[in-house]
């Protein structure tokens, strides 16, 4: 194994220190439940289980005999121990418990050291029991044999082995069956998973690939004559050299038939397997002290901080860690046109010239999209243009010159903090607000660091001194009631921190949702808090961002809002911006930039050249205050759209699925086919809660009207008032993560909380005039 | 003179930009100017995208925040969301794609198997976008000329951009009625070293383009640049010429200009002239009473006169470099760009325009300048002042140099003038909107398969098979009424020359006349031929038929009307011996010549209505047989 710093660290890391071992064991073990429940009746025993569990693995570690741990046991606990007591703990160690052990040792040693390959083996453990076979004439007398299977990840920088889980079965079993077993819990993220012969199966590719690992198992030979699978074997033998690795597995069994003999005495079948997944958790502990060891020794510090740099430019791929699988990506590249490069060793950047019947091209080599077929390489000529050239058997590609590496980032402006301007804390969660392209390879870089915003938009350094953040990275649409709670927090930090006012990027696929989160979670808003995005990406010259930007700051450094805003163009012109309320706010079109509106009432106020000027009332801002995060969300509440046809089983898989709130998005003042009333009285009756919005959008639900209104009144729906769907929706996973009570429920979401209720409804507050624009 | 082009190392080379016919390029908008106001007016702004170029886009970044907005004009039938950036643009046009493989085809050329869309950074407000999309459909094509094979470097298709209609102090108006119309744009290789193949080639372009039958047609719809460079010279850009038969004009001038320039720079050096130190100077002063109603105008809005020295260009401002222009005109080019002022004066045009002798030497004096330099003064507002200076000084420095590279405008009287820099290598990356499209074999050949007649085939053809002399076959074969022709020529038995000539000619000297053309209909015309095939109307009265046809009445009607029935033999007969009755005296007095006088009378009573062959015929008759009564009698 090549690995800097792995004797270094061995020695260092104190390995054979009786204290140092149990410690950790003791440690670890507190994170589990004992491993028997304490007997109610009885003398109070001497040793917590617990200390038991953690006795037994350090005397395993070190091989202990049971009188030898009697004589280590002062310098582990201040009490003595008895060596028939650890007899008995050993006996009362169950393989459940040692299975967690080992996993929760595994995930350890996960965390601090990745582990980029899987390996599955197995080996033979003995036994010094005879089995006695009764024959006719004569008695056999045959040596027991057990089979340990072992599923195994290995970390190169760390040069560690950790075993994951371990199966201990008699000696006859044949290995491929165990694959399942070993698998089952763990979760793979795309890692090779190396086995050899044994356990070449179809059903085991299929279940590797189902755990999310990418089976590398050699295949078998045989074949049922003309029916021998080719695709497998070239694809095996394009992954021989991933194969090879294979081998380091057989560290671990070697280690433990150096250690421990690989041998067991026990004579119940459950005691065995006890034994040998005791030496498993010892490897693992070893291993854990070695490599926390390298972490202390800042080996392995280095190397994580590149990768999570590394991951926050997600528009720019990379290779991660040096054992690249075969089947993954040059850029883009698969299939034809990824073999002929990598023929040639051509990456992206590289200047190539391709050669067909009756034309050249000269070129550097571009990524590929997704959305592009296998069969060609596309080539940004000296002009400028990009071409698509089909890889043809008459097709001779050749590298030119190596490319340069490309520059990432702007040269930044270095920038004062001005006294007299406020100061804004912008916080990023994956919408680019600012950006820029590099024209060589055509790749948007995301312009985030404040130095990077004030090259991108300088007119910011008029208005406020900005301090960057960044949150999360995601796109909208992948927004989640965890991430509202993180953004929440990450708000409620940064005011509280002094900034006379907060803006938070975001895309504008779910922006009304999180803004809406974000007005019930956040208590106390004594400044603006405004989130803002862009309809057409902040790469190109017209985009919205610019200007979107500039009235988002405008509002959180000079206005006296103290709401949840959110700030996007208010006409398809670039005059103005809207300001609108976080709880009454929503994306009316799927591409306009005045795609937000205000519905159902007038936005708070709008921004044209710098100036605020306000259209109703709000929150004003106070000089100090806290504010408070109230961030309880319950993630199982469904929006159902109501349609004619709709059938009860919508709502009834929504009740078997385990849904604790059902938001009705209903025709007309909220009304539900008469179909659906016996499954809303039952989720009503199972606890529940149902509301009432409409598909209109705009209006009030009023369900005393009609008599299906009546009806549904009488079930005990509740009525959402003028909430948009998507606000009630939002409000009520707040509300249920707060109260389970249908009472509660019912008064909380009637009540205006963050102004998402209004008690009368303005003429004005409605659609533009057909024709306008 | 003529210029020996081969010592002078001439390379010339053209672009060509043709609209196509058909909607546009990322939407289904159609493609159809407007001239009428706009009901819709939307403003925007434009901000260039950083790079990794750091300094150069924040220096524009700078300029455009400063700078105007646009206001864009819009037609709602017309234009839609993708126009206005405010919706992903759609895919690609498929029927422009596949004309201009055929074009491509056409000319030899080989379409690329995957294209790619490109976006190319435009920031002067006339794409909405802030880019121009473009695509490479095809290299490597090839032109036969007189003078050799011209390579055809690409083939794109692209979308047209807005047009300017207006500006004013805040906003630049645009129409986007064009923006978005597929051009398919031709560009050749410096190929030609002489200045008047580049037009006979680009006309056969035009023509071979147009041999489709999907292209545009009108003025405006194509537009050629010519790009135009000599041994130490530079390469210039000329933009929007308009008429091909200007291209030679504008060619020779070029040279003419770049070589002036090159004798400019040596008399410099021979003078040992430096570039231009020293910053500009105020001479306001000096005009306090000037009579110049120019310079008095700004001083009285208080604006500002700004002078610099010219070391050692005495005489050289005033130096011309094409017919009517000189390095002056250069100079005052420069300031009208950069500085948006009227223009400039110098002193070698001085003294004039209202500035006297003693306001001239006191300029002299202040800036301590001799006889061996200029002046340069330019009036208007303090920055627009400057800001013209500048640029006048750096033009200046750059003619120590020689010649530089420029994108000029071509002007209608084949001079140029400077319009912009040569812009560097061009800003393109890809177009992550819309997918690369495919260009396979099976596509290829289906359009090889409808490719048309080449130009030269067609008029072939009609020599061969419809025996039209060479110059009609030409002009029928380019004329828009060429498939019309064709169906004409076969649905009628009769002589296609007749038909030709019908098309070509009559129908063009009745619109000259100012008739409707464009109510004569197919219907009509064949109504025509029939008449004439069936003997009723002679050829003669086709011209006075269609006339009365475009004023909207029916062939029978028509015939009826101006009686242009056909005469029959016998009445002709009858008219022949009554005219020779009636005139035969001038008959007795002129004998044979006398035919002339009286073939006119004849036909006049007779115009139209019969075949001038016929008349001719019987008069001769009868004279004839007259004659012989006069001489038995």
């Amino acid at each position: 194994m090549v690995c800097p710093g792995y004797w270094a660290a061995r020695h260092s890391s104190k390995l054979d220190d009786v204290e140092r071992i149990f410690s950790i064991a003791e440690k670890l073990v507190r994170r589990l439940s004992p491993p028997w429940q304490r007997a109610k009746r009885g003398r109070r025993p001497k040793f917590s289980a617990r200390k038991h569990a953690a006795i037994c693995a350090t005397a395993r570690y070190f091989d202990y005999t049971y009188r030898e741990v009697e004589g280590q046991a002062p310098l582990m606990m201040p009490k003595a121990i008895d060596h028939s007591t650890v007899g008995w703990a050993l006996k009362r160690l169950r393989v459940p418990y040692l299975k967690l052990l080992l996993l929760l040792l595994f995930r350890e040693i996960n965390r601090l050291a990745r582990c980029g390959i899987y390996m599955v083996d197995s080996t033979g453990i003995s036994t010094p029991r005879l089995r006695r076979r009764k024959r006719v004439l004569k008695t056999l007398w045959s040596r027991e044999f057990l089979k340990l299977h072992a599923l195994v990840g290995y970390s190169r920088p760390a040069g560690a082995l950790a075993v994951v889980s371990v199966r201990v079965t008699a000696g006859n079993v044949a290995d491929c069956t165990q694959l399942k077993q070993l698998l089952e819990g763990q979760e793979g993220r795309g890692e090779p998973l190396l086995a050899d012969r044994g356990y070449d199966s179809r059903r085991n590719r299929e279940i590797a690939a189902r755990h999310g690992f990418k089976p590398v198992i050699k295949p078998r030979a045989i074949g049922m004559g003309r029916w021998v699978n080719r695709k497998k074997f070239r694809e095996f033998r394009r992954n021989r050299r991933l194969y090879r690795q294979r081998g380091i597995a057989e560290a671990v069994f070697g280690g433990i038939e150096n250690r421990y003999g690989a041998m067991v005495r026990c004579k119940l079948p459950a005691t065995k397997a006890a034994s040998v997944l005791l030496m498993a958790v010892a490897h693992n502990l070893r291993t854990l002290a070695r490599v926390r060891a390298m972490r202390e020794m800042e080996i392995l510090i280095v190397y994580g901080f590149i990768r999570q740099t590394l991951s926050m430019f997600k528009d720019y791929r990379f290779k991660h860690g040096k054992h690249q699988f075969y089947g993954a990506c040059v850029s883009g590249y698969k299939g034809k046109a990824l073999k002929a490069l990598k023929a040639v060793r051509a990456k992206v950047g590289d200047r190539l010239r391709v050669e067909k019947p009756g034309q050249i091209h000269e070129g550097i080599l571009m990524p590929r999209t997704e959305l592009g077929d296998q069969n060609h390489l596309v080539i940004k000529l000296d002009s400028g243009y990009n071409l698509g050239v089909r890889l043809t058997r008459d097709v001779k590609v050749r590298k030119i010159a190596v490319g340069k590496a490309p520059r990432m980032g702007l040269p930044p402006i270095a920038f004062k903090p001005d006294p007299s301007k406020p100061n804004v804390s912008i916080l990023g969660t994956g919408g680019t607000i600012a950006s820029h392209v590099d024209y060589r390879t055509g790749a948007v870089y995301p312009a985030f660091t404040a130095e990077e915003l004030y090259s991108a938009v300088p007119e910011l350094a008029n208005l406020a001194n900005i301090k960057t953040s960044v949150v999360c990275s995601v796109f909208s649409e992948n927004m989640s009631p965890q991430l509202w709670v993180k953004i929440a927090r990450a708000a409620a930090r940064a005011i509280n921190g002094g900034a006379r006012g907060i803006v938070i990027a975001h895309g504008t696929d779910t922006m009304g949702y999180t803004a809406a989160a974000l007005s019930f979670a956040l208590k106390g808003v004594f400044r603006p808090v405004v989130l803002v995005g862009s309809q057409r990406s902040s790469d190109r010259p017209s985009s919205d961002a610019a200007l979107n930007l500039l009235s988002a700051v405008s509002v959180a450094g000079k206005s006296d809002i103290a709401e949840v805003c959110v700030v996007m163009h208010g006409s398809t012109e670039d005059d103005f911006c809207l300001i609108h309320r976080g709880a009454k706010v929503r994306k009316c079109h799927t591409s306009r930039r005045d795609t937000f509106q205000t519905i159902n009432d007038l936005p708070i106020g709008m921004v044209k050249d710098g100036e605020i000027i306000q259209l109703s009332d709000y929150n004003k801002a106070k000089q100090d205050g806290k504010v408070a995060v109230d961030a309880k969300f319950e993630p199982r509440v469904a929006l159902v759209k109501v349609s004619p046809g709709i059938q009860p089983k919508t709502i009834d898989s929504l009740l078997r699925a385990g849904c604790r709130g059902i938001v009705l998005e209903g025709t007309g003042l909220g009304h539900t086919p008469e179909v659906l009333f016996p499954s809303i009285k039952r989720a009503i009756k199972r606890g529940v809660s149902v509301v009432m919005t409409s598909q209109c959008i705009w209006g009030r639900v009023d369900m005393k009207v009609y008599s299906t209104g009546r009806d549904l009144l009488q079930l005990g729906v509740i009525p959402g008032e003028d909430m948009l769907p998507e606000v009630a929706y939002v409000k009520l996973m707040w509300v249920l993560g707060h109260t389970r009570d249908m009472q509660e429920v019912s008064k909380l979401m009637l009540t205006n909380v963050a102004g998402e209720i209004l008690p009368r409804t303005r003429p004005d507050a409605f659609l533009k005039v057909f024709g306008g624009v | 003179m003529a210029l020996d082009y081969d010592a002078l190392d001439l390379r010339v080379g053209f672009e060509i930009h043709q609209e196509l016919d058909t909607h546009k390029l990322f939407c289904d908008c159609p493609s159809i100017l407007r001239e009428e106001e706009a009901p819709l007016k939307i403003k925007r702004r434009l901000r260039p995208t950083q790079s990794e170029l750091g300094e150069v886009d924040r220096a524009a970044l700078m300029e455009a925040i400063k700078g105007k907005g646009f206001r864009y004009q819009v037609y709602p039938e017309n234009i839609c969301l993708v126009e206005l950036d405010d919706e992903p643009p759609h895919p690609v046009n498929k029927e422009a794609l596949d004309i201009v493989l055929e074009i491509a085809l056409l000319l030899g050329a080989n379409p690329v198997d995957e294209v790619h869309v490109m976006r190319k950074t435009v920031i002067d407000g006339s794409n909405t976008s802030g880019f121009q999309r473009t695509m490479l459909v095809a290299t490597g094509g090839k032109l036969e000329t007189k003078k050799g094979t011209i390579t055809i470097q690409t083939i794109c298709l692209e979308e047209d951009a807005a047009r300017k209609v207006g500006e004013d102090s805040e906003f630049i108006d645009y129409r986007l009625d064009r923006l978005g119309i597929p051009l398919v744009e031709i560009a050749t290789g410096p190929d030609f070293t002489d200045p008047r193949t580049p037009a006979e080639a680009a006309l056969k372009v035009g023509q071979l383009i147009r041999a489709t039958g999907k292209v545009k047609r009108g003025i405006g719809t194509i537009r050629q640049d010519i790009n135009v460079s000599i041994r130490d010279g530079a390469r210039q850009e000329i933009k929007g010429v308009q008429e091909l038969s200007l291209i030679p004009t504008i060619v020779e001038r070029e040279v003419k200009r770049q070589l002036a320039l090159l004798r400019i720079k040596e008399e410099l050096v021979g003078r040992g002239a430096a570039r231009v130190e020293g910053k500009a100077v105020n001479v306001g002063k000096v005009f306090s009473k000037t009579k110049c109603k120019a310079i008095a105008n700004v001083l009285a809005k208080r604006g500002t006169v700004l002078a610099i020295k010219l070391p050692k260009f005495g005489g050289l401002v005033g130096k011309e470099l094409q017919p009517g222009r000189r390095f002056g005109t250069e100079l005052a080019d420069y300031a009208k760009v950069y500085g948006k002022v009227g223009g400039i004066f110098h002193t070698d045009e001085l003294p004039g325009y209202g500035i006297s002798v003693e306001e001239v030497s006191k300029m002299r004096n202040m800036l301590s300048a001799t006889a061996d330099d200029a002046i340069a003064i330019v009036a208007a507002k303090k920055g627009n002042a400057e800001k013209a200076l500048d640029a006048v000084i750096a033009r200046t420095n750059q003619a120590l140099l020689g010649v530089l590279e420029e994108t000029r405008r071509a002007l209608p009287d084949g001079n140029t003038e400077f319009m912009r820099p040569l812009p560097g290598a061009a800003r393109m990356y890809v177009e992550t909107d819309i997918p690369p499209i495919v260009v396979d074999e099976k596509k290829l050949d289906c359009i090889r398969k409808m490719l048309p007649e080449l130009p030269e085939q067609k008029v072939k053809r009609y020599i061969d098979e419809y025996k039209l002399n060479k110059e009609l076959a030409e002009r029928m074969s380019l004329s828009e009424n060429s498939k019309l022709f064709e169906d004409l020529v076969e649905k009628h038995v009769i002589d296609p020359t007749l038909i030709a000539t019908t098309l070509e000619e009559t129908l063009v000297s009745l619109k000259r006349e100012g008739a409707m053309v464009e109510n004569i209909q197919r219907a009509a015309l064949d109504e025509i031929f029939d008449l004439i095939k069936m003997g009723e109307v002679a050829k003669e009265a086709i011209p006075d038929i269609l006339r009365e046809v475009a004023k909207g009445f029916g062939v029978p009607d028509v015939v009826q009307r101006l009686s242009l029935r056909k005469i029959t033999e016998a009445e002709l007969a009858k008219m022949v011996s009554d005219v020779i009755q009636e005139n035969w005296v001038l008959i007795e007095k002129r004998g044979r010549d006398a035919m002339q006088p009286l073939m006119g009378i004849l036909m006049e009573k007779v115009r139209g209505r019969v075949d001038g062959r016929l008349v001719h015929q019987l008069l001769e008759r009868e004279l004839q047989k007259f004659e012989f009564r006069t001489e038995t009698s």
